[in-house]
């Protein structure tokens, strides 16, 4: 018997008070453990849609529901203990002279006891790699700390599900890759639920295993990525370029499957030498060259 | 020989009240009509190197600066940014605070204000600016009714109109979405492959850029650990991940390959190159000689 | 204008060259406050009112005005009507609380100056776009900084107001409750919206600077020309002159001659 979603989304309609209508009427299941991402270009609704998760903006017509809470009935107090929302500019939110502080606030305010505020703000720290910075002032940290602080702040509040909206801009690679390392293995020891809105294809080609596609308010696709990038009708009509290693696989006529660099390779050595690459498929090929920087 | 355009001369700088240098002995040359790409980490030092081209360094921000700058001639530690803007132009990486006035035409007639020009050559300059950046039907539109894109090619608009030789692009396109990307860097490759216009490029999204740049520098920590043609930097897999730098896939593709016995001589950087090079590995596979 | 007031037609006052609007803003401006009749005031506002209807302004752009003006009318004439001691007492209330036989009028004027004040802002931003706003400064010998200065403001404004909105969401996701928080302590807490506000406000101000400096303003030994030269007919510098006029003569009969006056001494 399979659990309920996390996040049941029927029929949502949104409409912003100036009259624009953002979101078109759309379902969506999220289970939980998920690593989902939505893409689509800019006015799509991306964000309209991951703000009724928190209640941040509620339904003009339809439901969303967070873990069986309507959200309709809920505070956005309430829900952000359900749904952590890290925002894209992580100086929209920083504020405290120490990085414990600033972890510390999403506590504080919900009334945590004093001893829960520190095991907490420890365990995001570790889980964000910021150990040994709780005095440090996050004013004074690099971008991509600074990022991980912004993070670690949600992460305090322990929700189940974690929302990331555009993580990727802005940031160097080498912030990047960190950061969604250390996301994806949150996501695989303790089954967080992800959610990443993002522009980097390839971000979404390496670490997500669910795509959501926008335009214009409504769901085109809702897929893994390897069908996501392969669906060619599907990205023109949302100006999306799928990787390289992708593309590449497509022109040499692999078919879909293909979406990091590492299967690419793997592909055409078997081409070349069938039992030979049998014999070093996998971690061994990844191991003769590394590309891909250490988490 | 020509004398270089931008002539970089053991530039080091320290920011008022720092101990910490942002640069030091950088040492590089720009001709006229080249595309360098800047690369490096977040606060490598890109965007200090960058001001430090138009006077801004040392002029707006004060700090200690050592070794120099040269831009057409003219030393930045002797002349005001404001005196060099019709020479360089720079255009930020957010598109929000850089737009200053209320409408795009206000906007690109700003500069053309500030040195002076009479009103009917503003306008003229404005239409061929506008032409330039396909920016004709937006002409008296408010900022908030375009997109990051648009913003931008407005920016980049502004800083034409001046009719600058070298036009400096801090990560333009790192707030956009991909459409906006392609826009900015399509418009950064025409000015200079038609228009013969000098560009410094600074460029985390490595695929775009590798298709437009001459030459490359990386930056770290205030440092130019590296400068050279595009194929001699993407060749050197192992410094780009040292320094944190985005490897174009189609040149890991060919690294993988190559640490796999496939003859690859030199590492493709373009999506043309890497699908040029597998086409003939496979087929020369397929009917060895 | 900054919130998108400005309503694109070809009425007579939208004709107005730029600087005339401007002084028109200010002339009755300072002319409803000139003004302590509330016989007088009603006049100006009947006049403004009818002029801003005829302008056809979409009610999603003058319910922002009439809201504010019901609002702010309604409680500061509460405060005007039982406070103010002037005249002679007329009805008794509770006990120390009168209402004075001049505080009716008295409110009354305050009440109509304010409408008439809003009126005119209305009416100035619909004819106004933001480019003619400066231009019309510039054209009255307003120096070019000030300005600049004048339009960096009316530009940024909308997007300040949107990041505040933005860190308050940002909060809010940390369960910021501020109305929850008594008011003693709200001002800590307020911080949380104030700091990163302030922090992004500041790298703005220097990108913005070195936008500016980077296209030339101020550059060396070249005078600075405008874009946008407003023609200024001999029907607009009459109408200047007239507003100002009139403006003048009010001052003078009130200072010098007592007229408009019910409580002298208190504007």
């Amino acid at each position: 018997m399979m659990e309920q979603p996390q996040i049941i989304v029927r029929g949502l309609h949104f409409r912003f008070p100036d009259g624009t209508e953002a979101l078109r009427g759309m379902d969506l299941d999220i289970r939980k453990g998920e690593f989902l991402a939505i893409i689509g270009q800019n006015g799509c609704g991306k964000t309209t849609l991951v703000k009724q998760f928190n209640g941040l903006l509620r339904p003009t017509e339809g439901s969303v529901l967070v873990e069986g809470v309507d959200t309709k009935k809920a505070t956005i107090a309430q829900l952000s203990r359900t749904v952590g929302y890290v925002f894209q500019n992580p100086d929209h939110q920083i504020f405290s002279t120490t990085v414990f502080d600033e972890i510390a606030f999403g506590l504080r305010n919900l009334n945590f006891p004093q001893t829960d505020i520190s095991d907490r703000v420890k365990r995001a720290m570790a889980s964000m790699r910021l150990e040994g910075k709780e005095k440090d002032n996050p004013l004074f940290l690099s971008k991509g700390e600074r990022q991980r602080v912004a993070v670690a702040s949600i992460l305090a509040m322990s929700p189940r599900v974690l929302v990331l909206d555009e993580p990727t801009t802005g940031q160097d690679w080498s912030s990047i890759v960190t950061l969604m390392n250390l996301v994806q293995k949150l996501n695989q020891e303790s089954e967080q639920t992800v959610i990443v809105i993002t522009h980097n294809m390839h971000v979404v080609a390496r670490w997500a295993r669910r795509v959501v596609v926008m335009t214009e308010g409504r769901i085109i696709l809702d897929a893994s990525p390897a069908e996501t990038f392969t669906n060619t009708q599907v990205l023109t009509r949302a100006f999306i370029s799928a990787p390289q290693a992708t593309r590449l696989a497509s022109e040499l006529g692999f078919g879909t499957g293909i979406l990091t660099v590492h299967q690419l390779v793997d592909r055409i050595l078997q081409t070349r030498s069938p039992k030979a690459a049998q014999s070093r498929k996998g971690q061994s090929c990844r191991r003769q060259w590394s590309v891909h920087l250490d988490a | 020989m020509t004398s270089p355009l931008i002539r970089v001369d053991n530039l080091s700088f320290r920011y008022e009240g720092s101990e910490r240098w942002a640069l030091s002995n950088v040492r590089f040359d720009v001709n006229e009509g080249e595309v360098l790409g800047i690369f490096g980490r977040s606060e490598a030092g890109k965007t200090t190197l960058c001001m430090c081209m138009n006077g801004l360094i040392p002029h707006d921000l004060e700090g200690d600066l050592q070794g120099s700058v040269e831009v057409a001639g003219q030393n930045t530690k002797r002349t005001e940014p404001q005196d060099l803007a019709t020479i360089v132009g720079i255009i930020f990486q957010e598109p929000e605070s850089q737009f200053i006035m209320t409408a795009v035409e206000d906007e690109i007639a700003f500069g053309m204000e500030n040195i002076g020009l009479p009103p009917n050559e503003i306008e003229e300059r404005l239409r061929l600016v506008l032409k330039l950046t396909k920016l004709e039907q937006y002409r008296r539109k408010p900022p908030r009714r375009l997109s990051g894109g648009q913003k931008q090619r407005v920016a980049i608009a502004s800083a034409l109109a001046l009719r600058p030789k070298i036009l400096i692009m801090d990560e333009p396109t790192s707030e956009l979405d991909p459409i906006g990307k392609n826009e900015v860097l399509a418009i950064a490759k025409e000015l200079n492959r038609e228009h013969n216009i000098t560009i410094i490029l600074v460029e985390h999204e490595t695929e775009l850029a590798a298709d437009i740049i001459d030459r490359g520098i990386v930056l770290s920590e205030g440092r130019v650990k590296f400068q050279g043609t595009p194929s001699e930097l993407f060749g050197n897999v192992e410094l780009l991940n040292r320094e944190g730098i985005f490897l174009p896939e189609v040149t890991e593709v060919g690294y993988g390959l190559s640490k796999h016995g496939f003859p690859i001589t030199q590492l493709p950087f373009t999506f043309q190159q890497g699908s040029a090079l597998l086409q003939s590995l496979l087929t020369k596979d397929r009917n060895p000689v | 204008m900054a919130y998108d007031f400005y309503v694109a037609r070809q009425t007579v006052l939208h004709k107005l060259s730029p600087p005339t609007k401007v002084v028109f803003l200010l002339s009755t401006s300072l002319l409803a406050l000139e003004v302590q009749d509330p016989r007088v005031n009603a006049l100006l506002l009947v006049g403004l009112l009818l002029g801003a209807l005829s302008l056809r302004i979409p009610w999603r752009v003058s319910s922002i005005f009439f809201r504010s003006g019901l609002i702010v009318g309604i409680a500061l004439s509460i405060s005007w009507l039982f406070f103010s001691k002037v005249g002679e007492p007329l009805y008794r209330l509770w006990d120390g609380i009168y209402i004075y036989d001049l505080a009716i009028p008295l409110t009354l004027s305050m009440l109509f100056r304010l409408w008439t004040l809003l009126t005119s802002t209305l009416i100035f931003v619909a004819i106004t776009q933001e480019s003619e706003f400066i231009a019309g400064l510039r054209k009255l010998k307003v120096p070019y900084a000030l300005c600049l200065t004048f339009a960096l403001v009316l530009r940024f404004m909308p997007l300040l107001i949107e990041e505040y909105n933005q860190i308050r969401e940002a909060q809010m996701a940390r369960a910021l409750e501020l109305e929850k928080i008594p008011l003693l302590e709200r001002m800590k807490h307020f911080m949380a919206i104030i700091v990163p506000w302030l922090v992004i406000s500041l790298k703005r101000v220097s990108t913005l600077s070195a936008a500016i400096d980077s296209r030339g303003f101020k550059i060396t030994g070249r005078p600075r020309t405008f874009f946008h030269e407003p023609d200024v007919s001999l029907a607009d510098w009459f109408l200047i002159l007239g507003l100002v006029g009139l403006f003048a003569a009010v001052f003078a009969l009130r200072t010098w001659m007592g007229y408009f006056v019910i409580v002298p001494g208190r504007l």
